[in-house]
């Protein structure tokens, strides 16, 4: 009872917020140049929805993101494990991996374009870029901190090392696995849209863009609400999924 | 020193002028021990005496870098099948419920049976904990937990448990209650336990023998003249009390 309040005072605070952002721009007679008011933002929206505008952006970002995620992911994690299983040659190439990721991500952007061209492809290699190292960095902590006495118990119980490492060490990390997965799932939306704006001819980042040149910030509210929207859905599944898959740990439990 | 005498052909698991140290800090310093079939010892000594140590050794996680450990008669190289061990923590595995945790030796080692069921459901009334079987460890009281994990370490029959101050974090009556538990259990099956302990009492309550542990060596034994069949009541007792006391100034000497 006491959750379906907390939702209902949660909805009601974005209403009043969207009612006095509409009050105030009307009020303060503020330009839809500079601010718009949330109905010529849903106006906007609406029609560009019902008309198939925004659609193939939709989709391309979409794509884009959910392309970044699951590479950025599936290296990110696969590279956790190893780094974090064998750490001798983790002391060797740590140093490099942190190295790239201090470059920052979007001066990588025109070197991306002239490597893969124009279009989704540079795109979703800039999201997994950037999707890789949350992974990598939780997967790893997590795979290196797995109780001593546990991995003894494996060892007396003559489990093999890939035994421990899959049925204990991965399994054990998977709470931590999932928090660095929703990290991911976050800037994945970020890697997309920032390289939409960079060298792409569809998706919503470029819509931003074309919205910025035709002075059309209606049209950038919408976008940005729409790339909140997809954001909302992927975090929504992720928690969904980490539900699912941790739904016998305490961790979980304990929330 | 007072060495214990049991028949040299009963030796299950035994210790000849072992050493073992950690970047020229001597832990264990030429060790000679030995275990008989279905004896109960217990070690007692100092935090940092090298008990753990001991244990790790014993149970072949490590190897000894001086001297020979023996099981039946034959060295010891890798970690020995043949025992059970239980940590200070009870080390379930959170995503598996209790039946599946006291498994898991057999499901690592591929070695699951229709028979297995069976074996956990007595495991499982043994020691009063038939009503957890499909619980998550999340939900079992601390005692409830450390009976799965002494019921997953019995899984595999052992001829040895190793117990490292498994009931260090529980309260007296859960202690006494699971003390009483594990001598019925290992008296009926015949099970040797090493039982690395910091009470007294519960040393002299359990063991056939109590070594004293210092410095890397066993400074001491003291056979423990108490009844074979124990109950609560014996601590009460002067016999025992009188144990105690020597041990207590033993370990404070």
């Amino acid at each position: 009872m006491s959750h379906k309040f907390d939702y209902f005072i949660s909805l009601l605070l974005g209403i009043l917020f969207l009612f006095l952002w509409e009050f105030l721009t009307h009020f303060m007679q503020i330009s839809a140049l500079v601010l718009p008011s949330p109905s010529s933002i849903f106006l906007t929206l609406t029609k560009g929805l019902s008309s198939g505008y925004f659609l193939p952006h939709l989709l391309q970002t979409l794509g884009e993101v959910l392309g970044g995620l699951l590479l950025g992911s599936i290296f990110g994690m696969g590279g956790g494990i190893f780094l974090g299983e064998v750490i001798s040659f983790r002391k060797l190439v740590m140093p490099y991996v942190v190295m790239t990721q201090i470059i920052p991500k979007l001066a990588l952007a025109p070197l991306f374009i002239v490597w893969f061209g124009f279009g989704s492809l540079p795109c979703v290699v800039m999201t997994a870029l950037i999707c890789f190292f949350p992974m990598l960095e939780t997967t790893m902590t997590a795979i290196d901190n797995v109780d001593v006495q546990k991995i003894k118990l494996f060892k007396i119980l003559g489990a093999s090392r890939f035994q421990t490492l899959i049925k204990l060490k991965v399994a054990c990390s998977l709470p931590y696995i999932f928090s660095g997965f929703r990290v991911s799932v976050v800037l994945s939306l970020v890697g997309a849209v920032v390289s939409e704006f960079i060298g792409a001819s569809r998706g919503l980042g470029t819509l931003i863009i074309v919205g910025q040149g035709s002075m059309d910030t209606p049209m950038i509210f919408a976008s940005m609400t729409l790339i909140t929207a997809m954001g909302l859905c992927i975090y929504t599944l992720t928690t969904l999924l980490e539900s699912y898959f941790l739904k016998n740990y305490a961790l979980n439990r304990r929330r | 020193m007072n060495v214990g005498t049991f028949s040299e052909s009963s030796v299950l698991l035994e210790f000849k002028e072992v050493s073992f140290s950690y970047s020229s800090q001597p832990i264990i310093s030429s060790l000679s021990w030995n275990l008989k079939k279905g004896e109960f010892q217990s070690f007692l000594g100092r935090s940092g005496c090298g008990k753990s140590t001991f244990l790790d050794i014993a149970s072949g996680l490590m190897k000894a870098q001086q001297g020979i450990v023996e099981y039946n008669g034959q060295p010891v190289l890798k970690p020995i099948s043949d025992i059970g061990f239980v940590f200070q923590c009870p080390t379930l595995l959170d995503w598996m419920n209790v039946s599946e945790n006291i498994l898991l030796p057999k499901l690592l080692n591929h070695t699951t049976s229709v028979c297995d069921r069976d074996q956990v459901n007595e495991l499982l009334v043994d020691l009063g904990i038939a009503s957890c079987e499909r619980a998550y460890p999340w939900q079992l009281s601390g005692g409830q937990q450390s009976r799965v994990a002494i019921a997953r370490a019995l899984i595999n029959g052992p001829k040895i448990l190793m117990m490292d101050e498994p009931f260090a974090a529980l309260d007296a009556i859960t202690r006494e209650e699971l003390q009483e538990l594990l001598l019925n259990i290992c008296r009926t099956h015949g099970i040797a336990v090493i039982f690395v302990t910091h009470d007294v009492q519960e040393a002299v309550f359990l063991s056939d023998r109590v070594c004293l542990m210092s410095n890397g060596q066993i400074v001491e034994y003291f056979p423990i003249n108490l009844p074979k069949i124990r109950v609560s009541e014996i601590r009460y007792e002067k016999q025992f009390n009188e144990q105690t006391a020597k041990i207590k100034l033993a370990l404070m000497g």
